[in-house]
């Protein structure tokens, strides 16, 4: 059975080689500075290397898919995910898989009865449209700057030609690399404590359980970028806007610093710094950024005009479908796998305003007065919990997301005997003997299980350090995901 | 990625040689049609034979040049403007080897009198020919210096048609030569200034590439 859910993550590998290397490698192609053949096939490689040498610190973290309880939902939802996707991709058009990742994880919220968080779903809402549009300006600048920079210098036609087909490749292999290493999560994540294969030994050389899972996980990528990627790179790469090489290393160099304002830390906190609106971290959709670039570079060029209006407007188009078509086609699968096949693609996800939750929210600074008629009361999910405090009325939206979050129930057992199925470099011996020490705890909620773990002096988390925290919520997403039961 | 380094390394070397060739044969179309005014045939015989070998040298190379940037996609931004000055400069050799011929084929009779005014033409489509083979290289290899010399080709063009003129209007006012003559002079004198004409044609061309990469 684990073998047929794994095949859910690889067809989205597929799906994701087949569509997303034309983020990477498009203008390169389009503007002929690389062959195709040269740049599938070091996408391919790159892919694979990033996935297995960085994959691994990666997966620490269990992907998008880990917000799925049962592992019969995970697999149906990167299933549909990657359906939608290939679809999509055949047709030609340039989708984006987090934007088809998001719908699908949305499709089995409504199909669990889950609480559907708005605010989040907003936030990453509001950067699908932000994204294009700083794509769009910083492009725009990044373009005039160099073309003057460029016609200042005395360079040699033939140096320059050079320098471009070398930026290309550099950064097309580097961005491989960290596509490999980042996207693999979405993939094989949620797989990695169900994982079907084997610790194997070759010419004498062990290669770990989850290094063959990484290794199995990049090649669908790999596969999908050398049999499914043509027709998107063609229209990245050419059918929008004729790019010079100039042009279309702009893009590459927009899109990597894009993905680094949505997802860095350090850039969210300066931008605090310096007064300026702190940008959501939320996952973007590269293809997006690539086709804000593309925009800026047209307008920089004065050339508008000659931008392909009927392409742009599909690509548009098939932003609004992608999410809603992965969304539908989850909620019809998820629906078919439960009750035709017999699949658990959910388990319930209980709710208690227990003493615990009442002192955190507290501690939150939320009122929790109008709360007390609830405390001890388990509601069944997270619509009807919102419903019953919304009647309230007390409460805004933002404190009501937190008080549901704080109040559901993730019942951690710890088990330190499922640490096996980990790496044990992933922790340190002092934590290992922790795990030990904890055996059989539980914990109704998983912040309580993080916030003993944060206090506790073996884990050595410095809190005033925003990286330590951050590695450190990522080590325990992954234990959370481990020792949770969920209600059966 | 080295051996596209190896190739464009190659290519750009081989367009450099192939400029080299307009500046050999600039200097031969000089010096050979000076010696034709000074009566010296045979070694006037010896620079059209260089130049008629320079020319179709020229043209294997071009020809080699054409071929390594379609079938190794080298420089794609420039590809098709790199052909077209090539292309272009090529008449210029053309021309240059054309006139030789003619007048290895023709003898011509050049009156004493215009032997100073020719030399002084000839002086100047090889100036006209050298900044036009400079421009261009510099439209490889130094983007803005390519308006410097352009403007030197204009210059030249532009001092070519004023003693060609006057070289006209000295030949149709003297009575010592018969109609016949007197056209079959002009007419080289024609030729000779078409030389620079070709040279002012591939500046043009070459100011819209350079706008192009600029822009």
């Amino acid at each position: 059975m684990n073998f047929i859910f794994l095949l859910g993550g690889l067809v989205l590998g597929w799906a994701l080689g087949a569509n997303n290397t034309a983020d990477i490698f498009g203008t390169a192609v389009g503007t002929k500075m690389v062959k195709l053949r040269t740049a599938l096939v070091v996408a391919s490689i790159f892919v694979i290397l990033g996935a297995i040498l960085q994959g691994s610190e990666t997966t620490r973290s269990i992907g998008e898919l880990g917000k799925i309880n049962a592992i019969g939902g995970s697999f149906t939802v990167c299933l549909a995910t990657g359906l939608t996707v290939i679809w999509m991709t055949r047709a030609g058009f340039l989708v984006s898989i987090t934007q088809a990742l998001v719908g699908g994880i949305v499709g089995w919220t409504i199909f669990s009865g889950d609480f559907l968080n708005v605010d989040s779903l907003g936030q990453i809402l509001k950067a699908w449209v932000i994204a294009p549009f700083i794509a769009f300006i910083l492009a725009f600048i990044i373009y005039k700057v160099f073309q003057s920079s460029i016609n200042n210098m005395r360079a040699n036609l033939f140096t320059i030609d050079y320098v471009y087909r070398l930026g290309f490749l550099l950064l097309g292999a580097l961005g491989a690399f960290s596509f490999g290493a980042n996207n693999i999560a979405n993939i094989v994540g949620v797989y990695i404590f169900s994982n079907p294969l084997k610790n194997l030994s070759l010419f004498g050389v062990e290669i770990s359980a989850l290094h063959l899972l990484l290794f199995v996980g990049s090649l669908s990528i790999a596969l999908g970028i050398l049999t499914g990627s043509k027709k998107v790179i063609e229209t990245v790469g050419s059918k929008i806007l004729k790019l010079s090489p100039l042009a279309g290393l702009v893009v590459v160099l927009t899109e990597t610093l894009v993905l680094l304002l949505f997802s860095s830390n350090t850039i969210r906190s300066l931008l605090r710094l310096m007064h300026l609106p702190a940008l959501p971290l939320v996952p973007i959709s590269s293809s997006q950024v690539v086709i804000g670039a593309m925009m800026g570079i047209g307008v920089a060029r004065g050339a508008g005009r000659l931008v392909n209006f009927g392409v742009l407007k599909n690509i548009i188009l098939a932003w609004i479908i992608t999410p809603l078509a992965a969304g539908f086609l989850s909620l019809v699968m998820l629906y078919f796998a439960q009750n035709v096949f017999q699949v658990t693609v959910r388990y319930p996800i209980r709710y208690v305003l227990d003493n615990a939750a009442m002192e955190k929210l507290e501690r939150a600074g939320i009122p929790i007065t109008a709360l007390h008629e609830f405390s001890g009361k388990v509601f069944p999910n997270g619509r009807t919990f919102k419903m019953e405090i919304q009647k309230k009325g007390h409460y805004r939206s933002k404190e009501i997301n937190k008080i549901i979050e704080i109040a559901r129930v993730d019942s951690i057992v710890v088990d330190s005997l499922k640490l096996n199925e980990i790496p044990k470099k992933w922790f340190t011996e002092g934590e290992l003997k922790e795990f030990k020490k904890l055996h059989g705890r539980t914990y109704v909620h998983s912040w309580q299980f993080y916030e003993e773990l944060l206090n506790n002096e073996a884990f050595m988390v410095d809190t005033s350090r925003l990286e330590e925290v951050q590695a450190f919520s990522k080590k325990m997403e992954l234990l959370i995901f481990l020792f949770k039961h969920p209600y059966q | 990625m080295l051996n596209v380094w190896k190739k464009t390394k190659d290519l750009e070397t081989k367009i450099d040689q192939y400029l080299d060739f307009f500046i050999e044969a600039s200097l031969c179309f000089r010096e050979g049609l000076s010696l034709y005014i000074k009566n010296n045939f045979v070694k006037f015989e010896e620079k059209t034979q260089r130049v008629d070998t320079l020319e179709s040298t020229g043209d294997a190379f071009r020809r080699e040049i054409e071929n390594v940037i379609y079938t190794e996609l080298l420089i794609p931004e420039s590809r098709g403007d790199v052909l077209a000055i090539i292309e272009n400069a090529d008449s210029v050799l053309n021309k240059i080897s054309e006139v030789m011929t003619e007048f290895s084929i023709q003898k011509p009779f050049i009156p004493d009198f215009m032997g100073e005014p020719f030399v002084v033409l000839l002086d100047a489509t090889d100036r006209c020919v050298q900044e036009m083979i400079f421009s261009t290289r510099m439209y490889f290899k130094n983007l803005q210096e390519v308006r410097d010399h352009i403007i030197a080709v204009m210059h030249y063009e532009h001092e070519c048609d004023d003693v060609g003129n006057e070289m006209k209007r000295a030949i149709f006012s003297d009575n010592s030569l018969d109609l016949c003559h007197k056209l079959q002079t002009a007419n080289f004198v024609k030729m000779v200034q078409e030389v620079s004409d070709k040279a002012e044609d591939v500046c043009d061309r070459l100011s819209i590439y350079v706008i192009k990469r600029m822009a």
